[in-house]
């Protein structure tokens, strides 16, 4: 297993620490990544007025944007270098928002390549619940689906300058349309918790999926 | 004429009616149900070794100016976390427990950490219970006092009531801080069973203050700033990446789910010394039945 370690406190002032804490991890770095997804081309129609394309309905309105924010930095992290960090940090989920949800054609029941960036062992464990962690559960019904909000919030844990961990706090709300027209509306929230090693890589998950009717999401944050 | 009248009046009526209505019932925006039901799924999953991990949580009885790793241990506790099953187990080891300390022969085994620092306690440990820890956790007085105030004190459920000068621990929960805690933990002579007691005692405070970590690690961003806090002032011998999966999988301990026990013994004296014989049987028998998946299936017997 793991080789023993020693953990000794030393004798610091706590109080400096959470001093500097609050200051640093007050400084919050924007990022946004414009995430080009296989939705249909922006439009500026609304969900509720579907087109249809070669006899099935797809959704035309504008896919949302994603977001990334770094929210909170504990530890020392370079200015400079922030902003790549956040990016390596988000690419991998962006990839499973990608591939588990937003990208490919829909219908579909298989969603591969969502897992590509978790560890073996987290990839197992997310594959076993795939009804949460992917569109599976709906994805046989769908015909085409769009972002309505995509923001992911890191907090990013740096003790010597270089980013160790991080945790992503994740919200994903899909528009989608089945075959009758009809629209259902999934939100996917909970947060992916990552570390470096050799790439960043998704080590665990905590994540809630809820169905509702179209803007319910927005609705229950009211 | 009469007709008229008659209309004007009832059309009259029927207006003040419904104008009456109108004022009294409220419009149909505000009695509207903004309620929701909604079917939550949820997805867990957690990358980490697939048994149970041992950490050695060791209390240092170093006063200012002595070497916190070169003084006797005063806590000694083996706690073993399942994060798969959220289960964990701590083992309570009498600080005065007389045993084989290896290349030092018998002795209380708070006195392993003078002869050769936390790896030799981890070692003496190791052959009393026959779990080797992965991880030993070393704290001071202070530090611990100072852990606790930076996490806004805990809640901290007492099977007993004593005082101190300026502390009282009441019977049932008690908001602690860090000096408050230092008392708890460290008070013996006012508990039924001494040193069994406050071992036990200990361990109730770990649970209670997991509890406590977990409500700020809930928080955006509060694993890691707390993460950062500890990096900060601890000596750690393990990466960052394996100090932040490690804290991860402690906080899939369900507090719930925490068996608490302290290994019994005899009081006899050696060298002149007090010392405790610990019942090693049980101590295995713990080790044993902890060692798979860190439940106690008879709970502490």
């Amino acid at each position: 297993m793991l080789s023993a370690m020693t953990v000794t406190v030393r004798p610091l002032r706590v109080v400096v620490a959470l001093l500097a804490s609050a200051v640093i991890g007050a400084t919050a770095l924007v990022g946004c990544d414009d995430d080009k997804t296989t939705a249909p081309t922006p439009s500026p129609t609304s969900a509720s007025d579907p087109t249809t394309v070669s006899g099935a309905p797809t959704l035309t309105m504008r896919p949302a944007r994603l977001e990334t924010r770094l929210v909170r930095l504990a530890g020392h992290l370079p200015r400079e270098r922030r902003r790549s960090v956040v990016a390596s940090i988000a690419r991998p989920v962006r990839s499973w928002l990608r591939a588990g949800f937003v990208g490919g054609d829909y219908p579909r029941r298989d969603f591969p390549g969502a897992f590509a960036d978790y560890t073996r062992d987290a990839a197992r464990l997310a594959s076993r619940q795939d009804e949460v962690t992917t569109n599976a559960a709906l994805g046989a019904d769908l015909v085409d689906v769009v972002p309505t909000r995509r923001t992911v919030r890191l907090s990013v844990f740096a003790p010597h300058g270089r980013a160790a961990g991080a945790t992503a706090d994740v919200t994903l709300v899909l528009l989608g349309i089945r075959a009758d027209e009809s629209e259902v509306e999934l939100a996917v929230t909970g947060q992916l918790y990552l570390t470096r090693d050799g790439g960043w890589q998704v080590f665990g998950f905590d994540l809630a999926r809820t169905l509702g009717a179209p803007g319910s999401y927005e609705r229950r944050r009211r | 004429m009469n007709n008229v009248r008659a209309r004007l009046r009832r059309w009259t009526v029927l207006g003040v009616v419904l104008a009456v209505v109108g004022l009294t019932v409220p419009d149909s925006a505000t009695p509207r149900f903004d309620g929701s039901l909604v079917k939550v799924e949820n997805a867990r999953g957690l990358d980490t070794d697939p048994g149970v991990v041992w950490i050695l949580a060791l209390g240092s009885d170093a006063r200012p100016g002595e070497p916190v790793l070169r003084s006797r241990a005063d806590s000694i506790h083996l706690v073993g976390i399942n994060p798969r099953t959220g289960h964990a187990t701590i083992i309570g080891i009498p600080r005065d427990s007389y045993v084989d300390i290896p290349g030092y022969g018998r002795d209380k085994i708070n006195a392993a950490m003078v002869y050769g620092g936390p790896q030799l306690e981890a070692a003496a440990v190791a052959g009393m219970m026959g779990i080797t820890p992965d991880y030993v956790f070393t704290t001071s007085f202070w530090d611990f006092s100072r852990m606790v105030w930076s996490i806004g004190g805990v809640d901290v459920h007492s099977a007993h009531a004593f005082s101190e000068p300026l502390v009282t621990i009441r019977e049932g929960v008690n908001h602690v801080n860090g000096v408050e805690a230092l008392v708890f933990v460290r008070e013996r002579y006012q508990l039924p069973n001494g040193d069994f007691d406050r071992s036990r005692n200990q361990g109730q405070f770990m649970v209670d203050g997991l509890r406590q970590v977990a409500g700020v690690a809930a928080e955006s961003g509060g694993l890691e700033r707390a993460l950062w806090t500890f990096a900060k002032h601890t000596d750690i011998d393990v990466g960052p990446v394996e100090l932040y999966r490690l804290a991860r999988a402690v906080l899939q301990v369900d507090p719930q789910l925490v068996d608490n026990c302290v290994i019994d013994g005899g009081t006899t004296f050696a060298g002149g010394a007090s010392v405790v014989l610990p019942d090693l049987g049980q101590a295995r028998a713990y080790a044993q039945d902890a060692g798979s998946d860190a439940t106690l299936a008879s709970g502490c017997s």
